[in-house]
């Protein structure tokens, strides 16, 4: 069973042999049979011919993200079946008939390096963390506050997937295949706890990432006016007009909030987490209202990123945009 | 802020974050008068996300089996805060893409008035094949009763398509044409041909088999269906689709068509198809091709016999000289789309069918072979092909597309037409509606003065109202000897030319219009009480021209009507009519009885010779609305305001806008339903 980044093309072939007129293709998600697409060959075919089909598309629209407090992966679970058939329109009988092909889609991409039907995680070797590895030392390492809590996610070598909790004070966690991630724990006190960010990556995982420094929180206001007519006509006297009723009015008052964050000083490395918080799609930011902890979608306004290296930077640090993905005002409907 | 939710079925629609929605209401706006049908559509586009993805079924990609059908509008509904606002149908225009994956879905949403336009297509008249349950057989007999017949939605009327009819009591015999029937004396040979005179049919009628054919389309009792609405429920359409004299099958190809009487044999599982007035009516799935159609005639015997199919009163298949059993649309590729079909079989010796030996089965399948439904209709009796001149309805109807009949109306009568909150389309003359409203709304305090705008509100320097067809004989030489055309309307008020104004506006109703012609008696000079009309052009050739309506006189006004002779053949003796069905223009003969008629402007009616009957459709249906365009202190006020859900919600169009102590008419509002800013273009009431 494959892994899919369904945020890639997924080509799924049939080698039609000859005599086809047509491939039939059908893609049951998690169960139901949501497409068949059928393929009519111009003519009968006189040798063997692959016949694609993208199911990507078709397949990530069933993938539905919301935030996990497990930090499990969600996805979802495809079966594709090709057969070739001598007439057109998936008519007369069945030439070619493959084993069904069955895979797992996950929220995931690969890059233009990583070729074509790109499957997770992407060249490494199972049991793995579905997070960036530290290609130099090829190990896994965070950095998390002091006394902070969290999980990683995971697939096992039966492509089983999993989350890791890790504690406060850990410094490492291994899973229980005994993969290992070093924590490097920061002291963040002087600005707070730090700021999480949640997000989904690469991998199509929820990840964590910590902003350790400070943070500066802004409100956007508009609204729209126009001037009205306030004059009335009371019966028996002359037309006349409040004092206290504005002609000048105010409607349609909305505001968005937006989160800068400094990142602290990270590794190189690293980079490679900002550069998937960038690509991401689905962001939360753990925050506080009213003294309780509460998740909130938001989007990362930042749109282009400096990579930073120790070479040239010395000290690599980023300032990030996040911007709440509402409206201060609650009008949802 | 106002949110805007759109559904297609029962699923929402993402939309893109500041989806702007425009909507422009109009009931009758001062500068298109003849417009007649308003009409809403709004453009989206919504983003590819993952839901709107499942919606239309990655349209973008072909291969999908069973995708989203662009080629159909499917039902939809736009709700304001969650609140119902509007129902219609949306139509998906295409898909944009970014880097070959689909971003932007762009899709039409109509509103329902629009679907009428869809529903009908263009649909001629002769599909309603509701109507041939009026169908009867062209002969003496059934021309001579319903020339007399004093009810009933089909009559013969005094029309002749071909020769010109006299009155001369002086000549007793031989005379064609004469009506004068000599009921004293030895020699009584006058008397007008029975095949002159052709049958009409009640524009009720029309409008009853419209409804029928068409479910979703259900008319209001206000102005249609509406017995006590005498002005449109005495109103007859000539059946004149060919001029001169009636042909029907008979006469063309030496035999008759008769249409099997089909009735349901079976009926299983959901409701498929259906069976009116002898018809199997397909719906839209069967467009789809997940169904089967099949056709099976077995005859007895080996005689010759032709088969026709007619989809929606037009010919889909003509099949001749078969012999013995045959099957039709049993396969895949000839499976029946959608459309009303009527089975035709006709032989020049008489074929006999026993019962049930001619099989129509329609199923539809949910996914094959998954059977939805099943109708089987058959013969239920004994059927056979005889020599009959069968006088069908929808063959000798005239040819109009049927939002051409539902338009000319409305022109005439100066209609108005929306849909209400259950679907029923709400038809009203433009009076009716605007009285129907009490309701003012004051927008002061809503009203954004930094700027508005006052415009001339008389956008022509005068207006025709007249009929397209103008062609019959006594119409022409109207307009020959006096310049202007018969019943046709010119309007300035006081008939002053004004000079600011350019362009004339000239709202046409594509009927004919007929000058008919009350018989003197040649021989004493005075006037008979017969009125009649005679379908011939100016150079006294037979004319086909417009659909022709008008009004039936039947009842024998005054005591010495007179009576006519009727003649089966040029050598028989003619049957005295003594009652019978007249032609006018008029409601009444009577003014006193009323004055209503269908001529634009009024003119000497052709009975009375008079011009005491005022109750011209310009009087009855245009005056009160057009004469307020000409006033010189009419304007067109154009405000900006933002109205809020509680004044814009309940707004009609028939309700009065009060800016300070003024009131208005809307004549048109154009609202951003997100802000609630509305633009009006208001009419000062003229008092």
């Amino acid at each position: 069973m494959a892994q899919l980044a369904l945020r890639n093309p997924q080509f799924k072939f049939i080698v039609a042999s000859a005599g086809a007129r047509s491939v039939v293709c059908t893609v049951t998600i998690d169960g139901t049979l949501r497409y068949t697409l059928t393929k009519n060959l111009p003519l009968s075919l006189v040798a063997t011919q692959t016949v694609n089909f993208d199911i990507a598309e078709l397949a990530r629209d069933y993938i539905e993200i919301t935030y996990q407090s497990d930090y499990v992966p969600q996805t979802v679970d495809i079966e594709t079946n090709l057969k070739s058939y001598d007439a057109i329109n998936g008519g007369g009988t069945v030439i070619d008939e493959p084993a069904t092909i069955t895979d797992r889609g996950f929220e995931a991409y690969g890059t233009f390096e990583e070729e074509v039907n790109p499957t997770i995680p992407f060249g490494r070797t199972l049991p793995t963390y579905l997070i960036p590895i530290n290609e130099d030392t090829d190990t896994f390492t965070i950095l998390a506050p002091n006394n902070r809590t969290g999980k990683l996610p995971s697939i096992n070598s039966l492509n089983t997937l999993t989350a890791t909790s890790y504690s406060g004070t850990d410094t490492s966690v291994t899973t229980v295949d005994g993969v290992v991630c070093n924590i490097k724990r920061i002291d963040c006190t002087k600005y707070g706890d730090g700021k999480r960010i949640i997000y989904i990556n690469k991998y199509g995982a929820q990840q964590d990432l910590w902003f350790f420094l400070k943070e500066t929180k802004n409100l956007a206001r508009t609204n729209e006016g126009y001037k009205s007519n306030t004059i009335t006509y009371p019966s028996g006297s002359s037309a006349t007009y409040n004092v206290q009723n504005a002609p000048n009015k105010v409607f349609n008052t909305q505001a968005k909030q937006t989160h800068t964050l400094s990142s602290g000083y990270y590794p190189e490395f690293a980079n490679q987490q900002f550069e998937e918080l960038l690509l991401s799609e689905y962001v939360w930011l753990s925050t506080v209202r009213k003294g309780s902890g509460v998740i909130i979608p938001v989007k990362v306004k930042t749109s282009t990123v400096a990579f930073k290296t120790s070479v040239n930077d010395r000290l690599i640090e980023y300032t990030m945009e996040f911007e709440e993905a509402f409206d201060y005002i609650n009008n949802i409907r | 802020m106002r949110r805007l939710q759109l559904y297609i079925g029962a699923e929402r629609v993402d939309l893109f974050k500041d989806e702007t929605v425009s909507l422009t209401q109009t009931i009758q706006n001062v500068k298109d008068i003849a417009k007649v049908f308003t009409e809403f559509t709004q453009t989206f586009s919504v983003p590819a996300s993952s839901v709107n993805n499942k919606i239309f079924k990655h349209y973008y990609n072909f291969d999908i089996s069973g995708g989203f059908d662009a080629r159909n509008k499917v039902a939809a509904s736009l709700e304001l805060n969650d609140l119902p606002f509007k129902t219609g149908l949306i139509a998906l225009q295409g898909v944009d893409l970014k880097n070959n994956v689909a971003h932007t879905y762009k899709i039409t949403f109509y509103g329902n008035t629009v679907n009428l336009k869809d529903v009908l297509g263009a649909d001629q008249l002769a599909s309603l094949a509701d109507l041939n349950q009026y169908s009867l057989e062209y002969n003496y007999t059934n021309v001579k009763d319903k020339l007399e017949a004093g009810a009933g939605p089909l009559i013969a009327p005094l029309i002749t398509h071909t020769n010109r009819l006299f009155y001369d009591s002086s000549v007793h015999s031989a005379a064609i044409n004469n009506l004068y029937y000599n009921s004293h004396g030895t020699y009584n040979d006058n008397g007008v041909l029975w095949s002159e005179l052709k049958f009409a049919i009640t524009l009720q009628a029309i409008i009853d088999a419209i409804e029928e054919k068409y479910p979703s389309i259900v008319f209001s009792d206000d102005f249609f269906n509406n017995a006590s609405n005498v002005d449109f429920n005495n109103l007859f359409m000539w059946l004149h689709r060919k001029k001169g004299n009636v042909e029907t099958t008979t006469a063309q190809g030496g035999f008759s068509w008769t249409t099997v009487p089909f009735s349901v044999f079976s009926e299983t599982g959901e409701r498929v198809a259906g069976l009116t007035n002898q018809s199997l009516v397909l719906g839209g799935d069967f467009i789809n091709g997940y169904g089967e159609t099949p056709l099976s005639i077995t005859p007895v015997g080996t005689d010759p016999y032709s088969v026709r199919v007619l989809q929606d009163g037009a010919i889909y298949l003509q099949d001749t000289d078969v012999i013995g059993s045959i099957n039709y649309f049993d396969t895949e590729e000839t499976t029946l789309p959608a459309g009303t079909y009527t089975l035709e079989i006709a032989a020049e010796n008489t074929v006999n069918f026993l019962a049930n030996g001619i099989s129509w089965r329609a199923e539809l399948y949910d996914t094959a072979p998954e059977t939805a439904g099943v109708l089987i209709v058959k013969n239920f009796n004994l059927f056979n092909t005889d020599l009959k001149n069968q006088f069908t309805i929808t063959e000798q109807i005239p040819k109009m597309k049927i939002i051409d009949f539902l338009t000319a109306i409305f022109k005439m009568f100066n209609l108005t037409a929306y849909v209400d909150d259950v679907g029923t389309i709400v038809v009203r003359t433009l009076d009716s509606y605007y009285a129907a409203s009490t309701t003012v709304y004051n927008i002061d305090k809503y009203l954004d003065t930094t700027t508005s705008k006052v415009d001339i509100a008389l956008p022509f320097k005068e207006i025709f109202f007249s009929y397209k067809g103008l062609g019959t004989i006594l119409a022409e030489k109207y307009n020959q000897i006096n310049n202007i055309e018969w019943g046709t309307e010119k309007y300035t008020p006081t008939n002053t030319q004004f000079t600011t104004p350019s362009e004339s506006y000239k709202v046409e109703v594509p009927f004919e219009h007929m000058m008919f012609e009350r018989l003197p008696d040649v021989d004493t000079f005075t006037n008979t009480e017969i009125l009649y009309g005679v379908c011939i052009d100016d150079n006294l050739e037979p004319y086909i021209g417009e659909p022709l309506i008008f009004y039936r006189e039947f009842t024998p006004f005054f005591v010495d009507q007179t009576p006519i002779a009727l003649k089966e053949t040029e050598a028989s003796a003619p049957d005295e009519i003594t009652t019978y069905n007249m032609p006018s223009n008029s409601w009444s003969l009577n003014p006193a009885t009323s004055t209503s008629n269908i001529n634009f402007s009024n003119e000497f009616n052709e009975y009375t010779l008079s011009t005491d009957f005022t109750g011209t459709l310009f009087n009855n249906y245009y005056l009160n609305y057009i004469k307020d365009v000409f006033n010189t202190q009419r304007r067109l006020t154009k405000v900006t305001a933002y109205l809020p859900m509680k004044v814009y919600y309940n707004l009609k169009l028939n309700d009065l806008i009060e800016l300070g102590q003024d009131s208005y008419k809307i004549n048109s509002l154009t609202t951003d339903l997100t802000t609630g800013k509305t633009e009006f273009e208001l009419l000062n009431t003229i008092l």
